[in-house]
């Protein structure tokens, strides 16, 4: 009977370990910081990567290394304020508002993430 | 806490130069694991007497690449692992994402059970099937939760 039910303990523990450690969360990166003074909120890098796949990649390049028709913005020098305001209101051939809200901030934390640090 | 930072670094600049970026570095790795799950099952059915017409090989040489592919499939999902549950944690954002997290935190329990079960004998007939079943399903929902989501939602490529 203690036999059978090892494989369920070790089922467990390390179920719950695995747990754990995805909940102590490690190595959690810092968001990247907006420049001081700036009242720019920065979301979560990873999820902006993916909004920023979909939605940003087809003109800045995939991980905005460029080859469309946005400039490249990884390497490139970038304030936050500029960003978000470049989002929201658009130049040239980008339309502004094209992600809002949470969508933004994310973008704006992997944009600055792949920006030159 | 530098050196907690430089890890998330050191992690990404190592996957970027090979792949575009961190996610399509786990996308593709967790599609190799899945590849060898399909093997690791065909390859356990032909262990336990069947499809013998579809799988025409020795029982020995059928048992090596069973045992060969599950080293690989563990060894493909260890960068994942490590990425999942050091850098971005358990997260729940959506139902995808809960469901992805909830089954990434039974897989490795599952895996040792298994290995576990192989290693004593004397357990039920049905015991290492089930199991065995079990992990291919946990590792296909992971896969359908991330790596077939990212292909389809976002793009397809390196």
């Amino acid at each position: 009977m203690r036999k059978a039910l090892r494989p369920l303990v070790v089922f467990v523990v390390v179920s719950v370990a695995a747990f754990a450690l995805s909940k102590a969360h490690v190595f959690k990166p810092e968001a990247p910081k907006a420049a001081a003074g700036s009242t720019v909120r920065l979301g979560d890098a990873y999820r902006g990567e993916t909004v920023f796949q979909q939605t940003c990649a087809s003109c800045h390049g995939a991980g905005g290394k460029g080859g469309g028709i946005g400039p490249p913005l990884a390497g490139a020098t970038l304030a936050a304020a500029r960003v978000k305001a470049q989002i929201d209101a658009g130049s040239g051939a980008m339309p502004g508002g094209l992600v809002t809200g949470s969508d933004e901030e994310d973008v704006l934390a992997y944009v600055l993430s792949i920006a030159a640090k | 806490m530098q050196l907690l930072l430089d890890v998330n670094k050191t992690y990404t600049d190592v996957v970027t130069t090979v792949f575009s970026s961190t996610i399509v570095m786990k996308a593709w790795f967790a599609t190799a694991a899945l590849v060898l799950v399909v093997v690791q099952v065909s390859t356990a059915t032909r262990m336990w007497g069947h499809l013998e017409r579809v799988i025409a090989l020795p029982f020995p040489v059928v048992k090596r690449i069973h045992r060969w592919s599950g080293r690989l499939a563990f060894a493909c999902t260890l960068p994942v692992f490590f990425h999942c549950v050091f850098i971005l944690g358990f997260q729940t954002p959506s139902t995808r994402v809960v469901v992805h997290s909830v089954a990434g935190s039974f897989v490795y329990g599952v895996f040792a059970a298994k290995i576990l079960i192989i290693r004593e004998k004397g357990y039920a007939h049905w015991v290492l099937p089930v199991v065995g079943g079990s992990l291919a399903v946990l590792l296909t929902t992971l896969w359908l939760t991330s790596a077939l989501w990212y292909f389809t939602n976002v793009r397809f490529g390196f």
